[in-house]
This record gives structure tokens, sequence and C-alpha cells, in this order.
């Protein structure tokens, strides 16, 4: 099972964070930070990176700056 | 009833009375501009007898509204020339609402030499006492000889050797909840050298024995909506990257999009950005023992604050925040987290305005004094400015001053005071807010980033600075706008709690109406300060070179500058 948000996606293999994040229904812009298992990935790219059954995605708005 | 607190330093007087009934429905920014459109000259020279220092709470301050507590400080500024409003987390705000106190006023320069200290102890008695033994030190110093000397709960506001020296950029250090460190900074502006002119060296505010118990015209009213937004602050925080990692996580927005500046503003690419970002920020803390997460003040859900640990695992400097990070580190084309955390740690320290100064340091750079992204230089400069050397006595008035006393063309700086960390070219809204907000180059007036990569056209820009800088003129005047970040789906909410403070009606006009009128005030303050259309304006070369990364000018015309307030 992976977590999108908290969202919990079926794991399949071969599953990329962009298979995860197409299948929740999210689509992250250019302003919208994407952790997975903790760590920051750049924003902005493809997001191609595998998954393992138990990831966890975390999608962060900026909302603010400062 | 709230109280005003006024303090004469020519006679050395201080009186209390209750707060001015035309005042009462106003906090932060909006009772600092209403304030000074009053009270304070607009010609007057902002060091002299004529100038007031102001610190007031918010609209909501007492209640249970988290991040009511934020403390707001005005005054005519040394660096601009014009009005100015500087707010603050920390723990002070939350004290003084304790001690029933919504506003302070101190008027006047002493005849003699002597230094300062403003102190309400326990019982709610306020007096002026001799600060003689803190003067020329550094805000840690005498954050730790206050808290030895006063227990530890306390708060305190201080002005480092820079306010003393009245630096056009120094700043009011506000101790944060918890720590006591004097990290929260009330730092645009030059406010710090108002402080100093009134040679007052630190404001004092003991926890009371009996705290002030807000009145509501409708208590039940008030609960129900302030619960339910506190609610919704907290569940959009659970998702906020300013909550999980810090306000660092923008570099990592900024640095993809081209808005990240990069040698003072050249329009590059930084390709290091991620060396100054969240996962070397996030690692650091964990194998070193620091913290994010942390609450600056009490009662606050965003908990965007930090402790960060050098490499031996020791105290550094906290409240290590994006500006600091962006503006020291690729505008400087520095890559090294930890030296820039030195940086922070000297600038609160000395009571500096980290913006103002780091984007001084770029354009000593530009110059050609340091070379580019040497680190130990930049931290060579600001430790003469610490010792107050001549170089470093210019440094402390800041980017215009320096970039003039180098000859250098290209100073980021509007109404004197310097750009935040976002090119303008990139986020054409965030620069209208850059050149028309009436505090200066000031972000947190209306930063409009996300909306750089629209395709609406000019008007539309114009049109999102506008209705930002309407919001967070009231957000300034009611909470931390972090938080009101999350609120922007119900801000109904505000006028219930309007109307179960105050009474009256729920009517959202209430509250959006704070805003336009602080925002109008404080142009008009201006307009009599002698500003012009012409200072509504960004330096030259944003509108004549373009953004290396993206191929972006910024392309607003004056007219539509002009025209922005018409409302």
């Amino acid at each position: 099972m992976i977590k999108v948000n908290g969202l919990k996606i079926e794991f399949k293999h071969g599953m990329t964070v962009a298979d995860a994040l197409k299948s929740a229904g999210k689509s992250p812009d250019s302003m919208t930070l994407v952790v997975l298992d903790g760590k920051l990935l750049p924003c902005g790219q493809p997001y191609k990176d595998s998954l393992a059954d138990g990831s966890e995605i975390r999608l962060l708005p900026i909302v603010s700056g400062g | 009833m709230w109280s005003k607190l006024t303090i004469d330093m020519k006679n050395l007087t201080l009186s209390k009375e209750p707060l001015d009934d035309e005042y009462r429905e106003l906090g932060g920014k909006s009772l600092i501009a209403q304030y000074m459109i009053k009270n304070v000259p607009p010609q007057c020279d902002p060091l002299s007898n004529e100038n007031q220092l102001i610190f007031c709470t918010t609209i909501f301050a007492g209640t249970k509204l988290t991040t009511a507590h934020r403390l707001s400080i005005g005054g005519k500024s040394p660096l601009t020339g014009g009005i100015k409003e500087s707010n603050a987390g920390g723990y002070a705000a939350s004290l003084l609402a304790e001690q029933g106190i919504k506003l302070v006023v101190v008027k006047e320069i002493p005849a003699d030499d002597r230094l300062w200290f403003l102190h309400i102890n326990a019982e709610g008695k306020a007096s002026l006492e001799d600060a003689s033994m803190y003067e020329g030190l550094n805000n840690y110093d005498i954050a730790k000889k206050l808290d030895e000397r006063f227990g530890d709960k306390i708060a305190t506001v201080s002005i480092g050797s820079a306010g003393e020296r009245l630096y056009k950029c120094s700043s009011l250090q506000v101790s944060e909840f918890g720590t006591g460190h004097p990290s929260r900074a009330a730092a645009r502006g030059g406010l710090g050298a108002l402080m100093g002119s009134k040679r007052l060296k630190a404001v004092v505010i003991e926890k009371p024995l009996e705290p002030y118990k807000v009145q509501y015209a409708n208590e039940a009213q008030f609960k129900d909506a302030c619960l339910k937004l506190n609610k919704l602050i907290a569940e959009g925080a659970k998702n906020d990257p300013f909550q999980t990692i810090g306000t660092i996580s923008t570099i990592d927005v900024t640095g993809a999009n081209g808005i990240l500046p990069v040698d003072n503003y050249s329009g590059k690419l930084f390709p290091d950005y991620t060396e100054v970002g969240s996962n070397k920020f996030m690692s650091n803390l964990k194998s070193r023992g620091g913290r994010n997460k942390r609450a600056c003040q009490p009662g606050c859900v965003v908990q965007c604050s930090n402790v960060y640990n050098d490499k031996n695992g020791d105290y550094l400097t906290s409240g290590f925040e994006y500006e600091t990070v962006a503006l020291f580190g690729p505008n400087c084309h520095i890559s090294d987290l930890d030296a820039i955390a030195e940086m922070d740690r000297i600038c609160d320290d000395l009571g500096v305005d980290t913006i103002d100064i780091a984007n001084a340091i770029a354009v000593c750079m530009e110059a050609g004094k340091i070379p580019w992204g040497d680190a130990a230089a930049a931290l060579g400069l600001l430790k003469e400015m610490a010792e107050g050397t001549e170089f470093g006595n210019i440094l402390g008035n800041g980017c215009e001053a320096v970039g003039k006393s180098l000859g250098c063309k290209r100073i980021p700086v509007v109404k004197h005071q310097a750009i935040a960390g976002y090119d303008p070219r990139n986020t054409k809204g965030t620069g209208i807010t850059y050149a028309t907000s009436p505090m200066g180059a000031d972000h947190t007036a209306g930063l409009s980033m996300g909306r750089a990569f629209e395709d609406t056209g000019r008007a539309a820009q114009a049109y999102v600075s506008t209705k930002l800088q309407v919001a967070m003129s009231f957000a300034d005047s009611m909470m931390c706008i972090f938080a009101f970040a999350h609120t922007v789906t119900d801000l109904q909410l505000f006028a219930e709690m309007m109307a179960g403070l105050f009474g009256g009606k729920a009517d959202l006009l209430r509250v959006t109406s704070i805003g336009v009128k602080s925002l109008l005030t404080e142009r008009a303050f201006n307009k009599m300060a002698g500003m012009t259309i012409k200072d509504d304006r960004l330096p030259d070369f944003f509108y004549t070179e373009r953004s290396i990364a993206t191929g972006s000018q910024f392309d607003i015309n004056d007219y539509e500058l002009e025209v922005l307030f018409e409302f």
C-alpha cells in the first residue's frame, strides 16, 4: 500500500511517484513540494522515482512566503 | 478595558490610561497606521524627538485565536523615511496582552545620554530603569542577563549595539517563547535606530500575577467562530511545508522556478540551491539535535520555527528563515548552509535586518570588494559591522548606503529598503507589491508567488497585488500571516469574531475595511512625508534586464502602478 497525503493507493510493482500521484488524482504544480518518505524531490520534475510497498508521499503546497 | 502606556523619555515619566475609544476595534498594523496619522508629524526627522516608537498587539490579543500574539512595532522609518510597521512573533505580545496593555507609546528623547530599559513587573507596574550596565551589549548577552535578573517568566524586546549606533538597518529582537532566544526580529526599516534614538535598550515584560481578562460583547459567538478558525488553520498547517520543514522549504520552489535571487538578482538559476534547501536543512537538524516544528509564540499551530545547531551539536541560531538563506546564500553565490546560519546569528545578535544586510553583501561582491561565493569574506564584513569599523558602519546602514559608497549601479532597493528573496521579474505581482507598498520593498505586504506563470496578463498581476496588500493589511492587524494563509476559505469567521468581541453585525466588510483603511492611511502618511509616484517604482535594471532563467522582465508600466489604489 502507498499513501498519498494519507489516501491509500494499491502498490504495484514498478510503480513510480508519478503513477501514484495519477492514481490519487493529484497533479502537483510548480509551487507544490513533493516529499517521498521524508525526502523532498526536486520541484517540477516528471517524478519518475520508483516506489516501494509502504512508501508515503506528501504534497505540500506553498501557501505563503517568509 | 485595555490600557495605553505612554512613556515620556524627556521627563522620564510614565502614565497608564484606558485605551482611546477610537482604537478599540484596531490592533497591529491598523492601530499603528491610525495612531501615527494623528500623532506623528510625517515630515519629522525619524531620529528626532517628534517621532514616536509604538508597540501594540493585535485586534484579537488576549483571546484563544492561534497566532494572535504578534507584536507590531511602528514609527517613521529611519530607512525609508515613510511609515513603518514591522511585526514579530515571540513571547512579548502574549505577556503584554496578559498585562492588559494594547498600546505602548515612547515619546521624546532624553536630555542626556543615559540608557534605560522599560520594565513591566508581575504586579503590572511599569518603570524606567537604568540600563547603563547593558550599554554596548548585543542581544544574546542582554537577553541572558535579563533572564538571570528577572527569571525565566519574562519576555524581552531589545536592541543590540546596531540600534545604539543608530544603524538604519537595525532591528528590534523579541525573545522566543520557550527558549528565550532573541531570534524573532522586527527587522525591516531600521526601527532599532528609532529605539536607540530614544535611549531605550530593552523592554522587559514579566508574566502578571493576575492576567487581564478580555471583555466580550458575545462570548459564545466569539468562541464558536474562534474554535472553527483554529481548527481550519490546524488542518491546513498539517500539509503546510512551513510546519513540516520550515520557511526554508521555499528555497526548493523558488530555486526551481527562477524566483530565487542569484548573484545580486542577475536572473540566473543557481544549480546548487538544494545545498541550502529542505533536504540539507532537515539532515543537519536530525544529525545535530536541532529541531523544527517549533512555536515562536504560545498557542501557535503552524509551528514554523526551528533551532539550528552547528557541526558539534551546539546551539547556533533559531528562527532560521527563507529570506536569510536565499539572500546570504544563492544571491551571494554561497552554498554553505552552516556559514549562512552563522551570518543569521551575527545579525540577530547585533540586531540588524538580514534582508538588507545580505543584499548589501551581494552588492559588495558585485562591486568586487569581496569575491562571489566567499562565505569567509562575507563573515569578515559582518564582523567589521559588529566591530563598528568605517566600512562596518556603512554596511549597518544597508544595501543602498553600501551600493552608493562602492559606486554600484545595480542597487536592489525600493524606498531605500532592500528587496526580499523573490526576483520580481518572475513573480510580477510581488514586484508590484515591492514597488507600491507603503512599507517599501516588503514581501510580507503581498507575496503573489504562484501566479507568476499564469498567463493572465499585466492587469491580473496588478489586481492580485492590490487584493493581497489589502488582505495582508488586515491579516497583520489580527494574526500571523502564515496562519492567515489557511483561513481564506472562510473569512466570514473573522467577521463573527469581530461581532462576538465588539458587538454589532458580523459583516465581512467590517474586516476588509480595516485593511483598506490601513493601506490608504499609510499612503496618505507617506505622501505627507514627501513621497511621490517616483518612489513607487522598482530599480531600473529590473525593467531593462531580462531574467536569464525565464527571459522575463518587469514590464509593468508606471501608469498601472499609479492607479493601483484608486478603489
